[in-house]
């Protein structure tokens, strides 16, 4: 059977598959950073699951009104050995500290809605001393809203490892929310969170946060 | 060109115009929703840490052991006692001149470099907390090679010298006056040359400062770089001698950083070069130290010098 396309090179095939993968995507919305092949980095996750606090997608599926957005969360730079199996353990339990994080923060309220005493799960003492000063970029106390729609969620995590284990984590983050109400746009909140183990849980001892309209 | 090449080369070309079309469309806002040529947006940002107490004090020293010898029963040549405050992200460091005659815990009065060969870390944090009043929370020691592959893995740091010097061993051509750029070894030799300097032991200890701040201006403006904090920590505990780990070292990497350059303080403790024992030593300035230590102890904060 002849075909109406020219046959291309396995290694054009590729990169014109690539190219046009990305473009599906970019126009699709869906992607906001380049898009890369899968040798790019050796020490990351080629691929990355959705994660959420308490369901597991491979998939993120976008619709017009998603009855809820669920985490996009990857392994980055992985300074050390790590095992497979606790790349992906440390994956689910950092991106739920973020996720729970965010939905006491961020996406459970705003306003005078926002309770300042249980927006920092996860947080270390000191760390939510912190962040409470810090509550008009920590939190949304600063925002009269109606409503707040995420619309993306993602969360890339460099790892630091030494024996084997993971004994300290950098999540990069980019927080994405629609807001209805006084103003009916959409605000970013991104940065890093700096996270060590304590007492057989990941604690945020630290941050480097910005937030913004958009 | 064949056929299938040229159908290639105009499918790529074609994707990718497409793929910059697309991308355009996405990130260029439309006008009709963009009515403003210019607009301000108002970005808040903050960033903090939170590693224990409020302020951490570390006394770096910088040993003179050569190769082969136990680093942690050598002399300290360098020594930098740094706090850091990580409620207001400020620090100050309080140099000490090496030749200082202080009291060294278990061994009457030495010269304070001795400290640590008499009885390592330990008896170096008794005798700075003798002289100024602060006991650090933790030593941190290191030799000179391994400090100047620090600085080279960082890619290099500026300092603002305030005068040029040269030394006939260290460095020939010497450093120019002004704002430089220091790979390893020039650190290392900043940091070690005294005999060029007027103030000799004492302008050396505030080179040493400008070494650190040069240090802490790199490591705050590569600190978001993904990996960098984390291999820094990685190197430190290769090369370092210290009981911390790795946990405390990132929090502490990271605590470093979160530092706001205009809120760094600097003091050297004056004396008098003077002779005891059959010596050379510097006669510290004891009240001076104590009132450096007063005022910095729970702030990490110097009103002056």
């Amino acid at each position: 059977m002849r075909t109406a396309f020219p046959v291309r090179p396995p290694r054009a095939r590729g990169l014109a598959g690539t190219l046009m993968l990305c473009l599906a995507l970019v126009l699709s919305g869906s992607v906001l950073s380049g898009c890369s092949d899968d040798t790019s980095e050796s020490t990351s996750e080629s691929t990355s699951e959705s994660t959420s606090t308490g369901a597991t997608a491979r998939h993120v599926e976008v619709t017009a009104t998603p009855p809820e957005l669920a985490t996009t969360a990857e392994v980055g730079r992985i300074v050390g050995r790590l095992p497979g199996a606790r790349r992906k353990a440390v994956r689910k339990e950092v991106t739920a500290v973020v996720d729970r994080w965010w939905e006491a923060a961020y996406l459970s309220g705003a306003g005078q809605t926002t309770d300042l005493s249980a927006a920092f799960p996860g947080f270390t003492a000191g760390a939510r001393k912190r962040a409470t000063n810090d509550s008009d970029l920590m939190t949304n106390a600063d925002l009269r809203a109606d409503s707040i729609t995420p619309l993306m969620r993602k969360v890339r995590l460099d790892l630091l490892a030494v024996n084997r284990r993971a004994r300290s984590v950098t999540a990069r983050f980019d927080l994405r929310v629609r807001a209805t109400g006084e103003r009916n746009r959409r605000l970013q909140v991104r940065g890093r969170l700096f996270l060590t183990r304590k007492a057989e849980r990941w604690r945020v001892f630290g941050y480097d946060v910005s937030k913004g309209w958009l | 060109m064949s056929r299938p090449t040229v159908d290639l080369a105009r499918s790529l070309r074609m994707g990718l115009l497409a793929l910059v079309l697309a991308a355009a469309a996405f990130v260029v806002p439309h006008s009709s929703v963009q009515p403003a040529g210019v607009e301000l947006v108002r970005i808040k940002r903050a960033g903090g840490v939170s590693v224990g107490p409020d302020v951490i004090w570390i006394l770096a020293v910088g040993s003179d052991a050569r190769p082969g010898q136990d680093m942690l029963r050598s002399r300290g040549d360098a020594l930098q006692l740094v706090g850091i405050n990580t409620k207001t992200d400020s620090a100050t460091a309080i140099g000490v001149p090496r030749d200082s005659w202080v009291a060294i815990p278990g061994h009457g009065m030495q010269k304070i470099n001795a400290a640590l060969y008499f009885g390592g870390p330990r008896a170096m944090a008794g005798a700075m907390a003798n002289l100024t009043g602060i006991t650090p929370d933790y030593v941190m020691v290191t030799r000179f090679p391994f400090f100047e592959d620090m600085v080279d893995e960082i890619g290099g740091i500026e300092v603002r010298n305030p005068r040029a010097f040269k030394d006939p061993y260290l460095k020939k051509d010497g450093f120019k006056s002004g704002r430089i750029h220091l790979g390893g070894y020039d650190a290392m030799a900043f940091s070690r040359i005294r005999k060029e300097l007027p103030g000799g032991d004492f302008d050396r200890s505030a080179n040493q400062q400008r070494t650190l701040r040069g240090i802490h201006a790199r490591i705050r403006s590569q600190a978001d770089r993904p990996g960098f904090i984390e291999r820094g920590v990685m190197t430190v505990l290769k090369h370092m001698s210290t009981n911390l780990g790795p946990a405390e070292l990132f929090e502490l990497a990271q605590a470093v950083a979160q530092v706001e350059p205009g809120r760094i303080t600097t003091c050297v403790i004056g004396g008098r070069i003077g002779s005891t024992a059959g010596q050379s030593v510097v006669f510290p300035n004891v009240a001076q130290a104590r009132r450096l230590g007063d005022a910095a102890r729970h702030d990490a904060t110097l009103k002056g010098c």
